[in-house]
């Protein structure tokens, strides 16, 4: 909540008799509602909306407070609906100090537009502000050495972002610590506490959806069976081990748009770079072989442990076909904490 | 702000439980409000501590309020007291505080479908001039509640604005505009 200095009518003056009253709120108090609007707006378009009113509000409506206030889903654009205005808005939000617009500014940036350095420092600067997508995103770029060559990896920045990440509660970011320290990728091996962190990252979720679906008591999970992905690809998460069909958190919308740009025509991939195979995720890949894919069928690639785990249980073990051998060692693999475990590596390709 | 309240009603029936302020609305209402919730209305606190007046039943004039606004001043500040007291009781009972807190959603839910669009409006600048912070918050808000979601006419309509825009202005905000309202529905 803000709270601005607000101005004091003095006591001596009032109010004349008819006036508007739409002249007769200041500013200060169009701004506050606008600030409202703004921050709880649900699609562009509640914000875009006043704009066209009359001058007074287009100019209120596009004053800094305003703006910074926006909340993530004013931002929920769609690709086709790109063009040199979005950008100019984005920009206007970013500069206003809007957290949300600076991160998907630079995602978008970034991956469709290949302009590496403006598109990291958008996302860096909300990186900054402790924006946990932000951060997570980041450490996926020093993960992948995105934008760069192979040797621009940096696996421990990629490790003390996903720990900023997750330290302020992002579940992806928490998932992707864990498997590093039980993998002593990037970190000291510490597969105890990489197991617990996994198991935090659960909770996290479960503790998410449950807050977010409190209305809905457990029907969904009595209604599924054995096969939730087969009629809603949201389903399952990873607490499918638990037995709890839960669906799968919300993507980000910069996500949807990054995927609705690239399965369109308006995203060229060069060169055969690929997209990463988790639908909620929508990076691509910034150099040839960059993604890592899936060691027992080899047909899919994911930009990060996080989304190879989520698209693992959402949809691709029930694909998933190994090439060569049967894979006795999954068996005893999976105890529930994580799901995956050993079940499906990644690796990299030698080329 | 409730804990504001909360304290200051303490003390209040510390030293006397039925002190009151005399406050007169420009229309010749006059109400007799009590202690706690008069101090709510920050333009009186900061008149009354400033001057380091004693409380005796001197009658304040409040030149920009009327009559029907200081009953809804009044009927929301003095639940909002209770309710601070309530939560302030139920401190540690989650279940308790969350009972307060539907309860109070309750009301509030109750008290804003009651007023009109001018009626709220109205509301907005008699608590603005008297500077109750929590309360033209909850206003507030519940007018972005209301534009929300509606349609550029209703929005007019609503806070009685004439569009001077001019056509050629309209179509440029419309061409820069339009890609925010691909796939809407109006309202």
């Amino acid at each position: 909540m803000l709270f601005r200095k607000k101005p004091r009518t003095p006591t001596t003056t009032s109010l004349p008799e008819n006036l508007d009253l739409f002249d007769g709120l200041p500013d200060d108090l169009v701004v506050f509602i606008l600030c409202k609007l703004s921050s709880s707006a649900s699609s562009p378009s509640d914000l875009i909306n006043i704009l066209f009113t009359c001058k007074r509000l287009n100019r209120l409506g596009l004053h800094p407070l305003v703006l910074s206030e926006a909340g993530p889903k004013a931002f929920a654009i769609k690709a086709k609906n790109w063009s040199e205005s979005v950008h100019r808005f984005l920009k206007l939000c970013a500069n206003a100090g809007n957290v949300e617009a600076s991160y998907t500014l630079g995602m978008i940036r970034f991956y469709c537009f290949q302009k590496r350095g403006s598109g990291a420092s958008l996302m860096a600067k909300a990186a900054m502000k402790s924006h946990a997508p932000a951060l997570y995103s980041l450490a996926v770029i020093q993960f992948n050495g995105s934008g760069g060559s192979k040797s621009d990896k940096n696996l421990q920045a990629g490790v003390a972002l996903c720990a900023r990440a997750g330290f302020l509660g992002h579940v992806d970011a928490l998932r992707e610590l864990g498997h590093c320290l039980q993998d002593g990728y990037g970190a000291r091996q510490n597969v105890a506490q990489g197991r617990r962190l996994l198991v935090q990252a659960n909770a996290r979720e479960l503790a998410s959806v449950v807050r977010s679906r409190s209305l809905l008591t457990w029907q969904r999970p009595h209604q599924n069976d054995s096969f939730p992905c087969s009629t809603d690809p949201c389903c399952g998460g990873l607490l499918s081990d638990f037995g709890c069909n839960v669906p799968a958190p919300e993507p980000h919308p910069v996500n949807r748009f990054l995927k609705e740009w690239f399965e369109s025509s308006r995203g060229r991939l060069d060169q055969g770079l690929r997209l990463c195979s988790h639908g909620g995720c929508g990076r691509v890949e910034t150099r040839s072989h960059e993604f890592r894919r899936c060691s027992v069928c080899g047909k899919v690639n994911y930009c990060s442990r996080g989304c190879q785990a989520l698209d693992w249980k959402l949809r691709h073990k029930l694909e998933c076909m190994p090439m060569e051998r049967w894979l006795d060692e999954v068996g005893a693999a999976d105890n529930g904490a994580d799901g995956v475990g050993g079940m499906v590596e990644v690796e990299d390709d030698t080329e | 702000m409730a804990d504001d309240g909360v304290n200051t009603k303490v003390e209040a029936v510390s030293k006397a439980t039925t002190e009151t302020i005399e406050l007169r609305t420009e229309d010749g209402g006059v109400f007799d409000v009590d202690k706690p919730v008069a101090m709510e209305f920050l333009i009186l606190k900061s008149f009354y501590e400033d001057e380091g007046r004693v409380f005796d039943k001197t009658s304040i004039r409040l030149p920009n309020v009327k009559q029907l606004e200081l009953s809804k001043v009044i009927e929301y500040c003095t639940r909002a007291l209770e309710f601070g007291a309530k939560s302030a009781a139920a401190a540690g009972d989650k279940d308790a505080e969350r009972m307060v807190r539907q309860e109070r959603e309750g009301f509030e839910a109750e008290f804003v479908d009651e007023l009109s669009n001018e009626m709220l409006k109205e509301l907005i600048l008699a608590v603005n001039f008297l500077d109750i912070k929590e309360m033209l918050d909850f206003l507030i808000r519940s007018v972005a509640n209301r534009i929300r979601n509606r349609s550029v006419a209703y929005v007019r309509q609503f806070f009685d604005i004439e569009n001077d825009f001019t056509p050629q202005e309209e179509d440029q905000i419309h061409q820069e505009n339009a890609w925010a309202f691909e796939g809407v529905d109006a309202d």
